[in-house]
């Protein structure tokens, strides 16, 4: 038993895998309609928003930092991107820019925050979440704005069976995959979130990384608000109230360590794919959503006992 | 020099405070201070119970200040003890929640601020009067008229419906459900109606598209969809348009009925999307509100029971045109 356990310890991203693997299967076995094309259609659709949202924490989260903002980002670049089309009249591309980019500014707020005014990363990015969420309230009046057209909410179909926004997402992932996995920058990372102090000591600029990171995740949350505003057709100023407490759950469950250093991608990935599943799941099943936080919770819980074998304390 | 910036900071605060606080002094013809609090800015419903508000505010000389919960009881009772030490005449409180508001209720009535609640009531404290919707009521009506429309499109029977449910413990979402089930329950009983799904999508549209996506995806032999609110009905719809189903009331559409008529259901309901939806008058809470608050001050009004139920009406497509002006006439303030 504590053989498997250190060995799931050294492979962090075997616990998501095994839940992800597991769930899958008691899913099937529990719900008829678990594996129907339908479903897995929509279950890739519903991971797509909170995948891109949770690997921009997951960069964070590796520096050793937090950011809490990222629901309320993604409200404000959907947001943005909705008014950009419905009332500016902007061509579809450009408007999906706009949203990124609004979300990419949020996360440089931040990122200068944490870096030049130096307020540590939880609070910086709880400001963020409260102001973000009120400049989306603003703008949009507290309404919705609906009804694009279709060169926006082509997003929301299918290339063959597979959609398009999972599509957008994969793409996202793997050119995070290479800046993470292949340039000075990712290992800088990596180099920053296991001991700051020594990653500065040998000249690593952490404070460029860092405010890097935190645009990377601004960014990240912008994509994934256009992306569930094409969706839904509809950029919704409620948007995302929570999200941030699933994208770290998704970290974490996907091995991500919370104080830096450790942690993956496609860890991540099957995090973000745990969390998805167990929600369908008890939606196909018809289940109080009451259960929904208890399992929820039960699994991170699950996930941080696996990965906590070795430490040797914890704050 | 660390202190003197923290000076220059800290009477910056102070100038700006002051800016911000000077039209509170200069009013001249005694106009009565109203405060407002509503359970979510960003629900296009209390907007529209604020711009009722702001419309009986310039018509009875009051001067309204409206705050926004976020849906958190905890900054709604914080929001209402700051109102109370600024000496407001009168507290319009839209509660968040029916039992944690009550203390801050019962400060209120201890410095001696006429409390009156809108849309929503609380379960303890003195109010003056409760001006909201009846929910339950309403919630009938809105499964009645559904039973009606499953009724005329000649559906095979059992019809199955499915119930999207608001937040769980919101009073208004326990009220509709009750509505819902008053209607639904007997015909389940007798097998006329199967409810295929009970679930919550918390009022949200994102949440709402969720949720039937997922109920979409274990069974398409759906007749009708019964939403607690609109914007969970319009993620609902989304969520069938990309399931390639079609939504209206035709023989092998799906009826959505919402609750609300926010502006984009009732546009649903013109198009024919939506089957109907129920249009509760929130502009007229809010003018009733501030009309009763600044009569009560002014000691021009007694309320007439404490109940005073606004009117409401089911939005279909015969009168989806005309639905803005059915809803936003004030008509007399009962008691006056």
């Amino acid at each position: 038993m504590r053989e498997w356990l250190s060995q799931l310890n050294r492979n962090r991203e075997l616990f998501a895998l095994s839940t992800l693997l597991g769930l899958s299967a008691l899913s099937s076995a529990l719900s008829p309609h678990f594996l129907t094309e339908t479903n897995l259609k929509n279950l890739l659709a519903h991971v797509s928003v909170l995948a891109a949202v949770t690997a921009g924490e997951t960069f964070v989260m590796l520096t050793g930092g937090i950011d809490l903002s990222v629901g309320s980002v993604l409200a404000l670049s959907g947001v943005a991107s909705g008014m950009a089309i419905q009332w500016w009249r902007w061509p579809a591309p450009f408007a999906t820019l706009a949203g990124v980019a609004v979300g990419l500014a949020c996360g440089a707020v931040n990122g200068f925050l944490v870096t030049r005014v130096r307020i540590p990363s939880f609070i910086a990015t709880l400001a963020m979440l409260a102001i973000a969420r009120g400049l989306t309230l603003l703008l949009s009046g507290g309404e919705s704005i609906s009804d694009f057209p279709a060169s926006f909410t082509w997003l929301a179909g299918f290339v063959g069976p597979i959609p398009v926004l999972i599509l957008a997402v994969l793409l996202l992932y793997a050119g995070l995959q290479v800046v993470l996995g292949a340039t000075p920058f990712g290992q800088h990372i990596y180099a920053i979130g296991g001991n700051e102090q020594a990653a500065r000591l040998v000249g690593i600029r952490a404070d460029r990384v860092k405010f890097l990171v935190f645009s990377i995740s601004g960014g990240c949350a912008g994509c994934a608000g256009v992306l569930l505003a094409a969706r839904l057709n509809s950029a919704y100023p409620n948007a995302g109230v929570g999200l941030e407490l699933d994208a770290i759950a998704s970290s974490v469950l996907g091995g991500v360590s919370f104080t830096g250093g450790v942690g993956s991608l496609v860890g991540a990935f099957m995090g973000a794919m745990v969390v998805t599943v167990l929600g369908t799941l008890l939606n196909l099943l018809n289940v109080s959503p009451f259960y929904q936080f208890l399992a929820k919770g039960a699994i991170l819980l699950l996930a941080a006992i696996s990965l906590a074998r070795g430490v040797m304390y914890a704050k | 020099m660390k202190g003197r910036v923290n000076l220059v900071v800290l009477s910056g605060f102070v100038a700006l405070i002051l800016a911000l606080s000077t039209h509170d002094s200069l009013s001249a013809a005694q106009p009565v201070r109203v405060w407002l609090s509503v359970a979510d800015i960003a629900n296009p419903f209390f907007v529209t119970l604020a711009d009722g508000g702001k419309a009986a505010a310039a018509r009875f000389n009051v001067q309204l200040t409206v705050v926004g919960a976020n849906n958190d009881p905890v900054k709604q009772s914080n929001d209402m003890d700051t109102a109370i030490a600024q000496k407001f005449s009168a507290l319009l409180l839209n509660p968040t929640d029916v039992k944690a508001l009550v203390p801050a209720v019962e400060r209120a009535n201890r410095a001696g601020i006429p409390v009156l609640t809108v849309d929503r009531d609380v379960a303890g404290g003195r109010r003056v009067a409760f001006i909201g919707t009846d929910n339950v009521r309403a919630a009938e009506q809105a499964a009645r008229t559904l039973v009606g429309f499953l009724r005329r499109s000649g559906k095979a029977r059992p019809w199955k419906v499915v119930l999207l449910e608001g937040i769980p413990g919101a009073s208004s979402a326990i009220e509709r459900e009750r509505g819902f089930k008053r209607v639904l329950n007997p015909l389940v009983r007798e097998g006329t109606v199967q409810i295929v799904a009970d679930l919550t999508a918390n009022f949200a549209r994102d949440q709402g598209e969720r949720v039937m996506s997922d109920v979409l995806s274990r069974t398409k032999q759906i007749d009708a969809v019964l939403a607690a609110n609109d914007l969970m009905a319009l993620g609902a719809l989304r969520a069938i348009e990309l399931a390639g189903l079609r939504a209206g009331s035709a023989r092998d559409a799906i009826l959505i009925v919402g609750f609300d008529a926010i502006d984009e259901a009732v546009e649903m309901v013109r198009q024919g999307k939506f089957a109907a939806t129920v249009a509760q008058a929130p502009y007229v809470m809010g003018y009733w509100g501030v009309e009763a608050a600044a009569r009560f001050v002014r000691g021009q009004w007694k309320p007439p029971r404490f109940f005073l139920s606004t009117p409401v009406v089911v939005v279909t497509r015969e009168n989806a045109a005309r639905v803005t002006e059915l809803v936003k006439r004030p008509g007399r303030l009962p008691g006056t």
